[in-house]
C-alpha cells in the first residue's frame, strides 16, 4: 500500500510540473464559470419575474436545482478533461521506458496500477474542489440543501472514480498518449449513451436491461436527487474495481508480449 | 547467487534465447558478450523480471523471479541499456523515490525518515552526484544520468547487479569512474555486465559468458576460454619476403587459414599446434630466414571473433 501512495504522490506532483494539468484545470474552471454565470443570470431574471423569492413558485427554480445543474454540467466537461489526465498514466512510461523502473522495483503490479489510479483521481478531485467555489456562492447567498449538495458531489466523485479506472486501463494498452486519450473519450461517451441506444440495439429483452444497467447516468442521477442507494454505490465501486483489474492484467501481461 | 537455467524466449516464431544457462557467484564480475541482437538484453530483462521467459527459470539468491518476484527483486539491481529516469525530477528527488520504492527504510526502523535521508546522502556521495543533486535529471549530461541510474540500481544494496552497457556513450574519464565504482562493489556482490567495449570487459571481468544468436557459446574464466578459442594462431615474419609466400603458406595442408598485414607479417591458423614445426621447416627450406615466429595475441577481440565465426 505504501508503494501505491509513493507512486501516486510522485505522479500527482509530476502532473503539475508541466503546464498541461494547470491548463486543463483552467479550462474546466473557465467553462464552469460560464455555466455558473449563465445559471445566475437566468435565476435573477426568473426571480425578477416572480418576486415571491428564491425557491418560490412559478418559473423560479430552487437553488438546489441550480447546484444540480452545475454538477450535471461538470460531469460532461470531465468527459473532455478526464482522458487528458489519464492518457499518460502508463502510455508515457511505456514510451520513455521508465516502466522498467517500476517493473524491477520489489512491488506488486497492483501497487503500480492503484498508485496510478490514485494520482489521477486526486488530480481530478482537486479540480472538482476548485470548481466547488461556484456552489459555495449559492450556499453563502442562498439556502440550498447541504446534504443533497454533498450527496451530489459524492455521486460525481464515484462517477470520476470509475472513469479514471477506465482511463488507466486504456492507457495501459498503448504507448501512444493520443490513442489513449481518444479511446478513453470514446469509451466514456459510449457508456453515457448506452441508456439511449440500448433499446435500439437490444430491444426490450435481458440484454437491453443489462446495457441500461451499465449506463452510468441513471445511477448518477439518483445522487443528484440527494439519494444514496446501495445499488448505485455498488455499481460505481464494481465498475472501478473491474477496470482496475483489467488495467492490472494489461500491465502485468506486458512481460509476456 | 544468480542462477539461470534453460531460458528460452521466442518472439513471433523466432527464438531470441535458446536454452541459456549460466550462473554468477558472489565476488565475481561476469562479462556477458555477444553481437547486436544476440540476446544479451533479452536475457537481462528476463533476469530482472521485466519480461517472462517461455521456459526455464531464474533464481536470485534462491528466489525464483516469477514465483517470488518481490523477494527476488529485493536482491537485484538493474541498470538497463536505456536508463529509466524521470526527467522532471531532481537527482535528489529521483534517488529518494528509488530509496522509498525499494523499501530501504524497513517497518522496523525507528526513524524511517532519517534512514531514507542517510541512504540518499550515501548514494549521492558514492556516485559523486553532490554537485548536481539539485538539478533536474533531464538537464544532466549522459555521464551523470548514467550515475543516477546506477544509484537507482544500488539504493537497496542488492546482492546481484545486472548492468547492461554501463559505459555506453561515456567519455574515457567517465568510463574510468564507473569502472572504479564497479570494482569497489565486486567484493560482496555478484555482478553481470554486458558491453561492446571489449577493453572494458577485459579490465573489469574475471569470467565470460559469450552468447551468439540466442545460444550460449561458451562460459568460463579468461584463461580457459583463451585456451579453448584463441586457436592455434601464429605470426610469421621472414627476412626475405616473397610475393607468393602467403599463397604458399595457405597451400600447406596443416594451415587452415592465413592472412597478411601491410608489413608482410603473415598470421596463420594451424589445425594442430604440432604442425608449427612443418611451417618453420618449409620457410627455412625456402631460404627465406625467420625473423619472428610466435603465437598471435589471444586478445578478447580475437577470442570473440573466433567464437562467433566458429558458430557460423
Amino acid at each position: 500500500m505504501l508503494a501505491s501512495w509513493l507512486i501516486a504522490a510522485k505522479d500527482f506532483k509530476s502532473g503539475f510540473s508541466t503546464p498541461r494539468t494547470g491548463a486543463l484545470i483552467f479550462f474546466l474552471l473557465g467553462i464552469s464559470a460560464i455555466f455558473f454565470a449563465t445559471f445566475v443570470q437566468s435565476f435573477v431574471a426568473a426571480s425578477a419575474q416572480n418576486p415571491m423569492g428564491m425557491g418560490g413558485g412559478g418559473n423560479t427554480p430552487p437553488i438546489q436545482e441550480l447546484i444540480k445543474g452545475l454538477i450535471y454540467n461538470l460531469q460532461f466537461l470531465l468527459v473532455l478533461i478526464l482522458p487528458a489526465v489519464t492518457m499518460g498514466a502508463f502510455a508515457d512510461e511505456l514510451k520513455t521506458q521508465t516502466i522498467r523502473f517500476l517493473q524491477t522495483a520489489p512491488i506488486s503490479s497492483w501497487s503500480v496500477v492503484f498508485g496510478k489510479y490514485l494520482s489521477r483521481f486526486f488530480t481530478l478531485l482537486f479540480a472538482v474542489l476548485l470548481c466547488s467555489v461556484f456552489p459555495l456562492y449559492f450556499v453563502i447567498y442562498g439556502n440550498p440543501e447541504p446534504m443533497a449538495t454533498l450527496v451530489g458531489y459524492l455521486g460525481l466523485m464515484l462517477l470520476i472514480s470509475y472513469q479514471v479506472a477506465f482511463g488507466i486501463w486504456v492507457s495501459s494498452l498503448t504507448s501512444q498518449q493520443f490513442l489513449a486519450f481518444l479511446f478513453t473519450m470514446l469509451g466514456i461517451f459510449t457508456f453515457f449513451i448506452l441508456d439511449f441506444v440500448a433499446p435500439k440495439i437490444a430491444g426490450s429483452g435481458v440484454l437491453s436491461n443489462v446495457l441500461q444497467y451499465l449506463a452510468p447516468l441513471s445511477h448518477f442521477e439518483s445522487f443528484l436527487n440527494g439519494v444514496i442507494s446501495v445499488e448505485d454505490v455498488s455499481y460505481f465501486v464494481l465498475m472501478t474495481i473491474c477496470f482496475l483489474f483489467f488495467a492490472n492484467v494489461s500491465y502485468d501481461s506486458k512481460r509476456w508480449r | 547467487m544468480l542462477e539461470i537455467a534453460n531460458l528460452t524466449k521466442t518472439y513471433q516464431g523466432v527464438k531470441a534465447l535458446d536454452n541459456v544457462s549460466f550462473s554468477v557467484n558472489k565476488g565475481h564480475v561476469v562479462g556477458f558478450l555477444g553481437a547486436n541482437g544476440a540476446g544479451k538484453t533479452t536475457t537481462m530483462d528476463i533476469i530482472c523480471g521485466c519480461i517472462g521467459s517461455d521456459k526455464g527459470h531464474v533464481k536470485i539468491c534462491g528466489y525464483d523471479i516469477l514465483d517470488e518476484p518481490i523477494q527476488a527483486k529485493e536482491k537485484i539491481g538493474y541498470l538497463p541499456d536505456v536508463p529509466p529516469l524521470y526527467r522532471d525530477m531532481t537527482v535528489k528527488e529521483s534517488i529518494t523515490y528509488a530509496v522509498r520504492l525499494n523499501g530501504v527504510a524497513k517497518k522496523s526502523d525507528k526513524n524511517k525518515k532519517a534512514s531514507v535521508t542517510q541512504r540518499v546522502t550515501d548514494m549521492i556521495s558514492m556516485l559523486a552526484l553532490s554537485d548536481v543533486s539539485h538539478k533536474l535529471v533531464g538537464s544532466l549530461s549522459k555521464g551523470y544520468r548514467q550515475r543516477v541510474a546506477l544509484a537507482h540500481a544500488l539504493v537497496h544494496d542488492p546482492e546481484v547487479l545486472v548492468l547492461d552497457e554501463p559505459t555506453e556513450g561515456l567519455d574515457p574519464r567517465q568510463i574510468a569512474q564507473i569502472r572504479d565504482i564497479i570494482l569497489s562493489l565486486k567484493e560482496d556482490k555478484a555482478i553481470i555486465l554486458s558491453s561492446h567495449i571489449l577493453q572494458e570487459v577485459e579490465n573489469l571481468c574475471d569470467q565470460l559468458v559469450i552468447i551468439d544468436k540466442g545460444k550460449i557459446v561458451t562460459t568460463g574464466d579468461f584463461e580457459d576460454i583463451a585456451n579453448k578459442f584463441a586457436g592455434h594462431s601464429y605470426v610469421l615474419s621472414v627476412r626475405h619476403y616473397q610475393d607468393d609466400l602467403l599463397g604458399q603458406i595457405e597451400g600447406l595442408s596443416c594451415v587452415s587459414k592465413a592472412s597478411k598485414d601491410d608489413k608482410n607479417h603473415i598470421q596463420f591458423d594451424l589445425e594442430k599446434p604440432e604442425a608449427l614445426d612443418d611451417v618453420a621447416k618449409f620457410v627455412l627450406d625456402k631460404g627465406l630466414g625467420i625473423k619472428k615466429l610466435a603465437p598471435a595475441s589471444s586478445s578478447l577481440e580475437g577470442i570473440f571473433q573466433n567464437v562467433t565465426s566458429q558458430k557460423q
